[in-house]
């Protein structure tokens, strides 16, 4: 082998260890990510939901992330709760409105369909999302396709 | 530069939408720099392996897996905002200025002329537009949002502080800008117009 073929093969080498090592970073701070930040959002939505009027004398447990494999990629975060004895679900979706994104929480349960909890992360759960710029039709929208997806997906576990 | 002020001011368009808090302006300015740095690393890497057929498209390769690393850094810190922020994260790697300032970088006297002024707009769009709707400027946070609340009574501004109000702000500062340049007041008229 020359040397040149020598020196092109350790800057490749370099260069793909690099990306190795990247892709490793990446995949470490993926499953760090997962783990962390599902305490923070429980919290987030433990808040949001006990301040909703409908749900403030129903007993609820917040107890994790839902493995979502029936509910596929339309939803970035899922987890399972207990309304008053019943299984039910919090999902987070972004929504947009004049004012900016905001993370909403929506409740499922099969009885009681879906209901808008509030937005997480702000001062004031419950106050109205007309004030942050998001409309009920948009409200609404997500709440049709939340329904409808759990509803006919199927069994979801739990971790 | 004329052409460079107009990318300059529309440039952050795609962003407009959840631009709104001081907290959101800060993790895009963090951003920004994160993939500036990204840009910079992989333009060196380039010059190293003398790869210039596929430069640009090992450059923004690099870029968006930057990104993709910014999102799970900033996921674990700021998991609620990051829900609304999520999407925007990626499509901000796919901005004209970023790929303008790392150009520059290499070329101009002043490198980072472009990333500061660009940074300082951000900012400046997120508190005027914060202040106009929620007299608050905020901060992240694990949890979501720590608002202070700066001016106690509402201000009739919430149209200014709209994504449709702060376009026809940004347009107002590009002839304000495009006229201080200048040194007179430019008319409202296009170059074609002035032509006729």
């Amino acid at each position: 082998m020359t040397r040149i073929a020598q020196n092109t093969l350790k800057k490749y080498g370099a260069v793909a260890g690099s990306f190795l090592l990247f892709l490793a970073l990446l995949y470490g701070l993926s499953y760090l990510n997962t783990k962390i930040r599902m305490r923070s959002l429980a919290a987030a939505a433990d808040t949001v939901c006990r301040s909703a009027p409908f749900l403030r004398n129903t007993p609820l447990t917040i107890s994790g992330s839902a493995e979502a494999t029936a509910l596929g990629l339309p939803f970035h975060t899922v987890l399972s709760a207990s309304l008053a004895g019943k299984q039910a679900f919090i999902v987070f979706l972004p929504l947009t409105g004049k004012f900016g994104s905001y993370p909403a929480v929506f409740m499922y349960e099969k009885a009681m369909g879906c209901i808008f909890c509030g937005l997480a992360g702000l001062g004031e759960p419950n106050g109205d999302a007309g004030y942050y710029g998001i409309t009920q039709t948009a409200i609404d929208l997500q709440c049709k396709k939340i329904e409808y997806i759990l509803h006919t997906a199927g069994e979801v576990k739990h971790d | 530069m004329t052409n460079k002020s107009i990318i300059f001011f529309l440039g952050l368009c795609p962003i407009i939408p959840v631009l709104v808090h001081l907290a959101d302006g800060l993790l895009f300015i963090a951003e920004f720099w994160f993939l500036f740095a990204a840009g910079i690393l992989t333009r060196g890497i380039i010059r190293f392996l003398n790869i210039a057929k596929i430069q640009h498209i090992v450059e923004y390769l690099c870029i968006i897996a930057a990104a993709a690393l910014y999102g799970e850094i900033t996921g674990i810190f700021f998991p609620v905002i990051m829900i609304g922020l999520h999407a925007y994260i990626y499509i901000f790697a796919f901005s004209y200025i970023l790929i303008i300032s790392i150009a520059q970088y290499y070329e101009n006297t002043d490198p980072l002329e472009f990333p500061l002024f660009y940074s300082l707009l951000l900012l400046t769009i997120a508190v005027l537009r914060e202040l106009f709707v929620f007299g608050t400027l905020s901060l992240p946070y694990t949890t979501g949002f720590i608002g202070f609340k700066i001016i106690p009574f509402t201000l009739p501004l919430k149209f200014w502080g709209s994504s449709a109000g702060i376009l026809i702000l940004l347009g107002v500062g590009l002839w304000l800008y495009r006229s201080f340049q200048k040194g007179e007041l430019l008319p409202f008229k296009t170059d074609e117009c002035l032509k006729h």
